[in-house]
């Protein structure tokens, strides 16, 4: 396995770090060790308006899912008795995300386009007169289509946490008089934490490294640091290209140890 | 939950409709989808249906109106059986070896976690960019397998581990104490009481390569996978013939997951053993 | 067991010699087990008892070949077995669990050890079938463990661990899963199998009257070493020192420091200023050390006292208050405080109690006959030096 790993993960990730610093021009890349990739980006403003973007979808997405994620879990956990159904359940909104993740955003465009279902379902039912434009091909449709697409990563570990933890610490707090909500937020949220820290670590990862949904949702309005590196690489524009991968990469390992640093997550991996 | 009378108190129904409402937004588009891919022969991408049809359908099969469907689908499922069986031998094989400390086991660990958490399209760039460097061809039988075992190889591990915390080492000892070798006790202890989780192991390896594109996309070389194909035809093709795709497509998931999870629950209560939540 | 023929005598010798054996896990921890010297005679039925992390476990295994010493050697029959694989010792394991493969039927399991070795299909399944005939569980054959009883799956882990005829039989606290009830029968099941097989048992477990009801040698560990190694008899009746005393149970430990020695006994101050006579026998003691001495919770008497009575100037008596009642069924279990620290029991006949049943908090006195008290190994110098256990 390591050895996999290494020959097809680990150099990659070097041949990346080092194509960075190479030189190129229109045809082909040159081998060499120059810095001007990097001081490109950095001097360029439009890197800057790139990053904000994604970080502003990944927040957004972030505490979307989280809310979901958290509310499905705990209705899983706590509100439903029979084992059997939970788990029932549980499949229900899992076996969506098996499914091909392009064909599940591009479903989502006969549903939010002008004609599209729920402009004639609100039309239909007299909400508005006029089909809402700004449903499809916007950072609306962008931002759906992520929490469509990346919420059961929040689901799974919140739900993993709180299946954990011992309903006799319910029982006690319950038993000292606490109310519903004082449960939640003195027992069940504290015990949730690593598990939010890993479906954080998640979400935001595939946000950030995500190029295809931002693209076709906005129909090219939008941007993100990733698309535009997609961009350069389609046209062939390769050292630019690794090194905007390693500054994201920096960014994302430096927002994981900052998640990390808040809660430990290792004892959710190692079962 | 329920209160001390037995009834369920009010914020089960409101959390009830939250849970119906995210299972409408999961299914709906698509069932969208599905119903459309039935559209009639003069219908266009959205509705109103034009009568129905399977003529969309019927388009896929035959070769260059819609892309080369048939083609990319062999791929893809031979790639996905390949990663398949990779995948579970390399990762029952590990997690069992994880059980030692073996020197290195740290990097082993952290390297999988990584591969876990990058975006595919840099592991993508990465292999491509090796490939190019040295002068290879990038092909999907290679650099494609490649790089889908990065994606799929952290899952299965996980799931190992999760399996292998579960299980009592003393049935492996009882088996060395009445005589069986190495060799044997695994044959006939180990890996039989592991099954559902191998199984589970396969499971994510065949539909995370089934549907995997980032990290395709750049290392399947000329000829594309399935989900290569979609991409492609979401920008060239206008027809509803994408949607049949999707039906397609999402139907064979279905049932691969159908046929894993339910031979999974048929071991459990064969064995007897209540399933037991996470 | 009763009804079919008798289980085969297993011949060879079933001798267990455990040489100066050290287990040590982590660099710097403490020893599990510490140079510990064992015989076990051929035939017998051994206990290891003690508290969790004294080592019992850790010594059974190791016989077994689960784990390897650390230092020195283990002998079967003679024979240096430290290095074999747990198949060539001729020894085979109850697990405290019972490890039954879930995934096979009751039959598979029994027949497991004689697929190892090759055996046909048919041959090991008959052989099987006999086991489980002894054990009464032939109807359960093509049954899955989980579809069975927490004995009966005990009842088939015992079938499977005895089908290769072993000379030793290991059982990791066996009874430990068991309620109250099956526990008692399952005891004199294992005595009955031991009898009538004549092999070694060695059986592990922290609850002392089980070890006294089944065993014939109790060995006493604490931390790695043995406190005790004797007949079940003789660790209730002379208990070596405090720790086997109070971990026995059923006894008082009694503690003064010793004033003179007079007529083979010494005479010993206690906290509270009573004074108790301990016969001493061939030990001799000097004035000035602190000197212990079991009782037997049985031999104390008890009655009521008037509270202006002075606590001193009492001999072989304590005066105190009755702290607690615990109904026993045939006694009555009275503990009282002397205002000494050290838990003071007396076990009264019912009939002696009822006809005059005295209160919590009533005052009492309660006294023994100085005979009754035997002296115990353990010895603490004047001035506060260490205790030193002989």
């Amino acid at each position: 396995m390591a050895l996999i790993l290494v020959v097809f993960f680990g150099l990659p990730m070097l041949v990346v770090v080092a194509v960075s610093f190479f030189d190129f021009d229109h045809m082909s890349i040159i081998p060499a060790f120059i810095l001007d990739n990097y001081q490109d980006l950095f001097t360029d403003e439009v890197t800057l308006r790139l990053y904000v973007s994604s970080l502003k979808f990944a927040a957004i997405v972030w505490a979307i899912t989280l809310v979901i994620g958290f509310t499905v879990a705990y209705f899983l956990v706590f509100h439903v008795q029979s084992l059997l159904i939970k788990i029932g359940l549980f499949l229900l909104c899992s076996v969506p995300f098996w499914t091909s993740n392009i064909i599940r955003m591009i479903s989502w465009i006969p549903f939010l386009g002008r004609n599209g279902i729920f402009n004639q379902m609100l039309i239909a039912s007299h909400v508005t007169s006029k089909p809402l434009e700004f449903l499809l091909f916007s950072d609306f449709a962008v931002i759906v289509a992520y929490v469509h697409l990346f919420t059961l990563f929040m689901v799974v570990p919140i739900f993993n946490s709180m299946a954990r933890i011992d309903t006799r610490l319910i029982e006690a707090a319950k038993d000292a008089g606490a109310s519903r909500y004082a449960i939640l937020r003195e027992i069940v949220l504290p015990l949730s934490k690593s598990g939010i820290a890993l479906g954080s670590i998640f979400v935001v990862t595939q946000v950030m490294g995500d190029f295809f949904v931002v693209k076709v949702m906005s129909g090219g309005q939008s941007a993100s640091v990733v698309s535009a590196l997609s961009n350069e690489i389609q046209e062939l524009q390769y050292p630019p290209a690794a090194a905007s991968a390693v500054i994201l990469v920096i960014v994302l390992m430096l927002m994981v140890a900052g998640i990390l640093r808040l809660v430990d997550v290792r004892k959710e991996l190692v079962a | 939950m329920r209160t001390a009378t037995g009834k369920r108190p009010w914020t089960f129904y409101v959390l009830a409709a939250v849970f119906v409402l995210f299972v409408l937004f999961l299914y709906g588009p698509m069932t969208v989808i599905y119903v459309l891919s039935f559209q009639g022969p003069e219908g266009g991408l959205t509705f109103p249906m034009n009568g129905v049809s399977t003529q969309w359908f019927h388009e896929l099969v035959a070769p260059g109106r819609s892309g080369d469907i048939a083609g990319s689908f062999q791929r893809s499922i031979v790639l996905a059986v390949a990663v398949t069986i990779g995948t579970v031998l390399i990762c029952v094989s590990a997690g069992l070896g994880f059980r030692r400390r073996f020197p290195g086991a740290g990097i082993v660990f952290y390297l999988v976690i990584a591969s876990l958490v990058m975006p595919g399209i840099f592991v993508g760039l990465g292999i491509s960019l090796g490939f190019q460097l040295l002068g290879w061809e990038t092909s999907w039988e290679i650099s494609g397998l490649g790089a889908q075992l990065t994606w799929t190889l952290p899952f299965g591990l996980l799931v190992m581990f999760a399996v292998i915390g579960r299980f009592n080492r003393s049935f492996e000892e009882a088996a060395r104490d009445l005589g069986a070798t190495a060799w044997q006790r695994t044959r006939e202890v180990t890996l039989p009481i592991l099954l559902p989780g191998i199984i589970g192991v396969g499971l994510f390896g065949f539909t995370l390569s089934y549907d995997e594109f980032p990290r395709t996309v750049l290392t399947a070389g000329s000829e594309n996978t399935l989900p290569l194909e979609i991409w492609a035809m979401t920008t060239n093709v206008t027809s509803p013939a994408l949607f049949a795709v999707g039906t397609v497509t999402t139907v064979i998931s279905f049932f691969v997951i159908g046929a894993s999870l339910g031979s999974i629950a048929l071991i459990q209560r064969h064995r007897g053993r209540n399933v037991r939540s996470h | 067991m009763d009804g079919a023929a008798p289980l085969s005598k297993t011949t060879g010798n079933g001798e267990i010699e455990v040489v100066a054996v050290t287990k040590v896990y982590h660099q710097g921890a403490a020893p599990a087990v510490d140079n510990l010297d064992l015989r076990i005679e051929h035939g017998s039925y051994c206990c290891l008892l003690g508290p969790s992390g004294c080592g019992k476990t850790t010594i059974l295994r190791m016989i077994a070949g689960h784990e390897v010493p650390t230092e020195g050697d283990i002998l079967i029959g003679g024979r240096n077995v430290t290095n074999l694989q747990p198949v060539e010792r001729g020894t085979a394991m109850m697990f405290q669990s019972y490890a039954l493969f879930p995934h096979r039927s009751v039959l598979d399991n029994v027949a497991f050890a004689l697929k190892m070795r090759g055996a046909s299909r048919a041959d090991r399944h008959a052989r099987a079938r006999e086991l489980l005939q002894k054990v009464h569980l032939e109807a359960f054959a093509n049954r899955l463990p989980a579809q069975l009883s927490g004995g009966q799956q005990q009842r088939v882990a015992l079938a499977r661990a005895l089908i290769t005829n072993p000379r030793v039989l290991l059982l990791d606290e066996p009874l430990s899963a068991l309620d109250e009830y099956l526990r008692l029968q399952m005891r004199g099941e294992l005595r009955r199998v031991q009898r009538e097989l004549g092999i070694t048992f060695i059986h592990v477990t922290h609850t002392q009257l089980e070890a006294i009801a089944v065993a014939d040698t109790v060995v006493v560990m604490a931390q790695g070493r043995i406190e005790q190694a004797a007949s079940a008899r003789d660790i209730f009746l002379a208990p070596r020192n405090a720790y086997v005393t109070r971990f026995i149970g059923g006894q008082n430990v009694l503690s003064g420091v010793v004033e003179h020695v007079a007529g083979g006994a010494a005479v010993a101050v206690t906290g509270t200023g009573a004074r108790i006579e301990i016969p001493l026998g061939n030990a001799h003691v000097a004035p000035g050390e602190q000197i212990f001495g079991s009782l037997r919770r049985d031999r104390v008497a008890v009655r009521r006292r008037d509270s202006g009575q002075p606590a001193a100037d009492l001999l072989n008596m304590f005066a105190g208050e009755v702290h607690a009642i615990e109904n026993q069924g045939s006694y009555v279990k009275m503990t009282i405080d002397t205002g000494d620290g050290e838990e003071f029991v007396a076990n009264v006949l019912d009939e002696d109690y009822f006809v005059d049943p005295i209160d919590i908090g009533a005052p009492v006195l309660a006294g023994w006959e100085p005979r009754e008290v035997r002296l115990l190994e353990d010895r603490r110098q004047p001035r506060g030096a260490m205790a030193t256990a002989a």
